[in-house]
């Protein structure tokens, strides 16, 4: 009896230590959402002070933030983008602060945070295609008084702006521009008796010479970043088929799905087969590793885009970085120098920020040769931008990297003004028609055919050129 | 007629009881309950909707295009590929590191020398992040930079990574997950063995059972709830993986390795066919709610025995 009621006495207690867990559970969640509407309703506060600070001028001391996120670069180069661009924006004035956060999502990170309303005030994306999806929301601001008001159509090179256009308007500035050519190494060259490529059956004979001294013809790879291999991809296309015929695929002139593109795709499956791309390895390396087997002596030239030129330094040490050359790659049917072209970034602004006029100045300055030269000296490869005055920028105070980046873009800008230039699908496809062109490996591994793969790309890229979602384009010269 | 009020009276006394019974139980489901609503239920909601419209995923219009993302998805061999290579995987992981973690797991039961800084050894993959895990291993093993194979191919041998070629690349990711992995069904199957009662293992000793005939008939029954229970874990876990697969090849060479985790992804972030991203979701839904069933349904079956 008596251990029946101590039984029952623990379970008395235990249901109230029950009952009792479950009030206080009941009683955090509902305070933890009480707390959550009274910060919600602080937070609301707080922007309502903003907004009444933001109409009249500084009160507290405290300056008014303009955020920018970008990607997660290297602490060197985070480091950089500080300097520069940080230190010019907030050593200039002292009413407002220019706010750098640097995301390794950024690409995912920035349209839910607009979708919700929010989202920094300068808005990166990692190409046109990314901020098509902004326009169509209303969630970036179109450009065209600031554009008139800098005059940055005048400034920046036609291909490039028309490609930031939707509907005639502007709604991005470029960051950096990339130039598709070849890398090579000075001191193999110099060893084989080698000459760099001009012609394309010169570069043949080259690849073929490489395969046969046992070294990979072209290092390339996509490990961990599979839509490398548009870059590869695309440049064989380009500089065989001609840079015409994507631009009149993207005019839909042609359809994707035509025998020349075809033809095209298979001497891309060509060269994959013959080893050309680093051979099986191609998953194997990533952008880094490439730049190594060309400081190694393992592969003849590295087919890429200027965006490389960033791993380079951490290949080719010190004087070695000499030894590095960059040539555009020779097509087959002009003897004229043809560079890919696309753009690494660009920048909107955000439709809800406050700060639009300060915005538009930070871009403007993004768009200015002391900016690019700056940021070329610190983070060569990347911040090439693609501005007329660059052509005739003095870099006689660059030299290692720096040096190698400026030239090769200088080199570009003369030649992409004057219309020697292929599009490059990163920056100029849609975003599902790119998903697709992104899977040309399904080829080269022989899953499916490239007529298949064509009619894929095909299927995407007509129903996005019927939803408006192409750039206006210059027509490059093929001559 | 006194004994009518007091059965009255004990019976009014049960019913309080019970009511008081049911209402501690309603109130101790009732956080899990308010949080599975607002966290699971209320995406899952609006994922199911945004399965049958067409949804950039930044767009408020969401046009409902009824059955049409399935239809589109049906006939694309991608997404045949990803279910494919969502069964290999399973198969994969419900046998191969099951059979080397139990392995383990008996091997320590039995024998207990050394086996506590074995235990620390195994551990570490499952401890380290997926990121560093997939470093170490495209880095330091498959690269021909830099890592064994490199190291290996400089030396004369004629090996490549696996995840190079169309056939060996899912096992290639499989088995750096699996080496990740192990450790933990390890921990799982040892804890479960470790409550084997002592008499039945020295029953069989003294019966003159073999090491094979003991697993076999006294700690294999006496694990089975959890060996069923890890069995659902893994089968569900192995129709949401992602991170490895996303950190190793993302799905390449030529969707080799896409499951459809990642096939998901690609739609909604590459591509911005969130609709179409979220009839895929769905499908994994419907995966892991066959699996949750058979999981509930073993757990009420071994309740009731």
């Amino acid at each position: 009896m008596k251990r029946n009621g101590r039984k029952e006495n623990r379970m008395k207690k235990r249901r109230i230590l029950a009952i009792m867990m479950s009030v206080i559970m009941g009683i955090g969640m509902l305070a933890g959402c009480g707390k959550k509407e009274a910060e919600g309703g602080l937070e609301k506060t707080e922007e309502n002070s903003e907004k009444k600070e933001g109409n009249s001028k500084k009160t507290d001391g405290e300056k008014k933030q303009i955020t920018m996120w970008f990607w997660g670069a290297a602490t060197d180069y985070q480091e950089t983008m500080k300097n520069v661009l940080y230190s010019w924006y907030n050593d200039s004035q002292d009413e407002y602060e220019l706010v750098l956060e640097f995301r390794n999502t950024v690409d995912t990170d920035i349209p839910v945070a607009l979708a919700a309303g929010n989202g920094p005030d300068i808005v990166y994306a990692s190409g046109p295609s990314y901020t098509s999806k902004y326009v169509e929301e209303d969630l970036v601001l179109k450009l065209d008084d600031y554009a008139e008001q800098y005059g940055w159509k005048d400034r920046v090179l036609s291909v490039m702006y028309d490609s930031l256009t939707l509907d005639g308007s502007l709604y991005s500035i470029p960051g950096g521009m990339c130039v598709g050519g070849l890398y090579y190494n000075k001191e193999l060259f110099k060893k084989q008796g080698w000459e760099p490529p001009v012609t394309w059956d010169e570069m043949m004979d080259l690849l073929d010479k490489a395969a046969d001294l046992g070294i990979y013809p072209l290092g390339a790879g996509n490990k961990g970043w599979k839509p490398c291999n548009d870059h590869f991809s695309s440049m064989i296309i380009n500089h065989y088929a001609g840079a015409d015929l994507i631009y009149r695929v993207l005019e839909g002139e042609d359809s994707f799905d035509n025998p020349a593109m075809a033809e095209a795709v298979d001497i891309t499956k060509e060269w994959y087969d013959k080893g050309y791309l680093s051979g099986e390895d191609y998953v194997n390396l990533d952008s880094q590793e490439v730049i190594q087997l060309l400081a190694d002596e393992r592969c003849a030239m590295v087919m890429a885009p200027t965006l490389y030129t960033q791993f380079v330094g951490q290949s080719f040490m010190g004087a070695d970085v000499d030894n590095v050359g960059f040539i555009s790659m020779p097509s087959r049917n002009t003897e004229q120098a043809v560079y890919d072209v696309s753009i690494n970034s660009n920048f909107s602004i955000n439709s809800k920020t406050e700060y639009a006029e300060e915005c538009a100045k930070i871009l403007d300055y993004m768009l200015t040769s002391d900016f690019a030269a700056s940021m070329t000296k610190g983070w060569p490869g990347y911040w090439t931008t693609p501005i007329k005055e660059m052509s005739d920028y003095d870099g006689s105070d660059m030299s290692g990297l720096a040096k190698l980046s400026y030239e090769s873009v200088q080199a570009a800008i003369k030649q992409i003004d004057q219309g020697y230039f292929a599009y490059h699908p990163a920056t100029f496809f849609p975003a599902a028609t790119l998903t697709a062109f992104e899977d040309v490996d399904t080829v080269w591994q022989g899953v499916v055919t490239p007529e298949d793969f064509c009619r894929t790309v095909a299927a995407e890229l007509d129903a996005e050129i019927a939803g408006g979602k192409t750039c206006p384009l210059v027509e490059p010269k093929t001559d | 007629m006194e004994m009518k009020t007091v059965k009255i009276k004990k019976e009014k006394g049960v019913n309080r009881h019970k009511r008081a019974g049911t209402l501690t139980y309603h109130l101790l489901s009732l956080p899990a309950v308010l949080l599975s609503g607002l966290i699971i239920l209320i995406p899952a909601v609006q994922t199911i909707y945004s399965a049958f419209t067409t949804w950039n995923g930044i767009s408020d219009d969401k046009v409902w295009v009824g059955l049409q993302n399935f239809r589109e998805l049906f006939q694309d061999w991608v997404f045949w590929r990803a279910v494919m290579n969502n069964l290999k995987w399973t198969m994969l992981f419900v046998t191969v590191p099951v059979m080397i973690a139990m392995t383990a797991a008996v091997i320590m039961a039995r024998f207990h020398i050394g086996s506590k800084s074995f235990q620390a050894v195994y551990l570490i993959p499952y401890l380290l992040a997926p990121t560093t895990n997939a470093i170490i291993w495209l880095n330091m093993i498959f690269s021909p930079n830099g890592g064994l194979i490199g190291f290996m191919q400089k030396l004369g041998w004629q090996l490549t990574s696996p995840l190079g070629n169309l056939d060996t690349a899912l096992i290639g990711v499989a088995m750096v997950d699996i080496w990740h992995y192990w450790g933990f069904l390890t921990v799982i199957y040892l804890a479960a063995l470790r409550q084997t009662p002592g008499d039945q293992i020295e029953a069989a000793a003294i019966e003159g059972a073999s090491g094979w005939q003991t697993f076999y008939y006294v700690y294999l029954p006496n694990i089975m709830p959890t060996v069923r229970l890890m069995f659902i874990l893994i089968t569900i876990y192995s129709f949401c993986t992602y991170d490895y697969i996303y950190l190793m090849t993302s799905g390449g060479p030529a969707h080799a390795t896409e499951v459809l985790s990642t096939y998901a992804y690609s739609m909604a972030f590459s591509a911005f066919k969130f609709g179409k991203a979220a009839a895929v979701s769905l499908v994994i839904g419907v995966f892991g709610c066959i699996a949750a069933f058979f999981y509930t349904w073993f757990s009420r079956k071994e309740a009731l025995e």
